[in-house]
């Protein structure tokens, strides 16, 4: 009887995923034992089985695809993207190990984002009505669609904007939700960094989750490494929690920015009562993999400090 | 870097400025892949044919925040199999109609409803041998069906599209001792399933 161990190891073989050294022992216990070589010949056969059921996408299922593809972005284009978007596409599913966590985050964007549009949409109705009759409004991008030549109508098009300002205590409502919007939304780094800088420096409280959520967000989706590094500094301020050690877990697995792996990893540490077992995978990985050097010996002395074995 | 990353490095961020042509150069270079991964995960060429389209409209709307932390092809995969994995829990409500239904048999080869073919890798004409791929086809296709969905999708991502293991993991952001027990897995089960044609 082959136990499961080496039923594993033989899989692993046949996938050529054993190192040199784990191919050599196989080898060796396969030349010794007539157990293992039966069982290593009806894997093999598996494999060949397996291998009828090899199905070729057919070329007209292709073009198909491709056609309906192109449709689709020609008449109906999709909005434009950014960064949270792709952040939700990429975590929003039930494989994602962040989704349950991470939902949340999302509900609450789409929230805001809809509260926003809503409140930004009954000005902009108002403006289409009758874009005089409201103070401070600028007009621009005017174009002239032509006159109907039946009823002799004019139509032009414009755009009506016009600036608000939001006064109040850094803990008001409507101050955190616009801080949380322009945190995720605004195409403008100046006004990412503006926001989180004003969240970081300003907020007392650590309670909101709308904020620690678009924190979040920014310290995993910002394209821009300074935007990041103050979301992870104003995160510092927040009691430990499951969502805030997911994120730094992510950071400093996928984050670019070796600076910002480094205060994610330094944040993780003062988190070591807590470690689980994810959080000391990641940082074997460190150990082994990253490739800077501070990093490394960081994650070890971490891992050394817990009283957890390196590798 | 290699040239043939960097040249790809280049195609994305053209796409990323909203340059279509560049777009559709990055679609064509996985999406024979990415619809052969869907065909194999949902065996079923309608179902398949969503999942290409939901997977490059979701692309297409996420790839002006891809920042290069992960290969292309990585993440590609990585949304591919999100999408997969809706679809399997959007198939448990529904009866989906299986690959074997969309076909009629001629001349011992697969043919699908509008009569192209859609080819397993070694049927041939001989009738004894295409009875015999087609009961073994339908069995592997059962077989597949009882795996769960993560599961098959582990699998097919290593035995029929070829990707190591460690990729796999990057793919599902998992470690790689989840994929490893997620392969053993499948094989044990399809192992039992297909003992007949192989023991």
């Amino acid at each position: 009887m082959i136990d499961k161990d080496m039923q594993d190891l033989l899989i692993l073989s046949l996938y050529g995923e054993l190192s040199d050294q784990e191919q050599k022992e196989l080898d060796r216990l396969l030349s010794e034992r007539e157990d293992l070589r039966r069982e290593m010949a009806l894997l093999q056969r598996l494999h060949q089985t397996l291998d009828e059921g090899h199905l070729r996408p057919p070329t007209h299922l292709l073009w198909q695809s491709r056609q309906q593809l192109s449709e689709a972005l020609l008449t109906k284009p999709p909005a434009p993207s950014r960064p949270w978007m792709s952040f939700v596409v990429d975590w929003l599913s039930p494989s994602a190990p962040l989704a349950r966590a991470l939902t949340s985050l999302v509900l609450v964007t789409a929230g805001l984002a809809i509260g926003f549009l809503m409140f930004a949409n009954g000005d902009r109705s108002r403006v289409g009505f009758d874009p005089f009759e409201q103070p401070g409004v600028r007009l621009s991008g005017v174009q002239f669609s032509g006159v109907d030549q039946g009823t002799g109508q004019v139509a032009v098009t414009f755009e009506a904007t016009r600036t608000f300002q939001f006064k109040g205590p850094i803990d008001d409502e409507r101050i955190l939700r616009f801080l949380a919007f322009t945190l995720i939304n605004d195409h403008n780094p100046g006004a990412r960094l503006q926001a989180v800088n004003t969240i970081g420096n300003q907020l007392k409280t650590r309670d909101d989750l709308e904020i620690q959520n678009a924190l979040i967000g920014a310290l995993k989706t910002d394209t821009n490494p300074a935007v990041r590094r103050e979301a992870l500094q104003a995160l510092k301020g927040y009691p430990s929690g499951p969502q805030i050690k997911q994120a730094l877990l992510y950071v400093l697995r996928y984050d670019s920015n070796a600076r910002i792996r480094i205060e994610a990893i330094n944040l993780l540490e003062s988190w070591s009562s807590e470690f689980d077992q994810e959080t000391l995978e990641v940082l074997r990985e460190k150990v082994q993999s990253d490739q800077n050097d501070y990093i490394r010996r960081k994650a070890e002395t971490v891992l050394i400090g817990v009283g957890k074995e390196v590798f | 870097m290699s040239p043939a990353d960097n040249e790809e490095k280049q195609l994305i961020l053209r796409a990323q400025k909203g340059e279509m042509g560049a777009f559709e150069e990055l679609v064509y270079r996985y999406d024979r892949e990415v619809l052969a991964l869907a065909i194999h995960f949902t065996q079923s060429q309608e179902e398949a044919k969503d999942i290409y389209q939901e997977v490059f409209l979701r692309v297409f709307n996420a790839l002006r925040g891809f920042r290069f932390e992960s290969r292309f092809s990585t993440w590609l995969y990585r949304i591919t199999a999100n999408v997969c994995f809706t679809q399997a829990a959007r198939a448990k409500r529904r009866n989906s109609v299986p690959i074997e239904d969309e076909y009629v048999e001629q001349d011992g080869r697969g043919v699908s409803g509008n009569g192209s073919y859609l080819e397993p890798a070694r049927l041939d004409n001989q009738p004894m041998r295409a009875a015999m791929s087609k009961e073994i086809g339908e069995r592997i296709r059962s077989a597949l069906e009882g795996l769960s969905a993560q599961q098959r999708l582990v699998f097919t991502l290593r035995h029929y599209q070829g990707h190591k293991l460690k990729e796999i993991a990057e793919i599902l952001n998992c470690a790689e001792g989840t994929v490893k027990k997620h392969l053993f897995n499948a094989t044990a089960r399809l192992r039992n399933e297909l003992s007949r044609f192989y023991a």
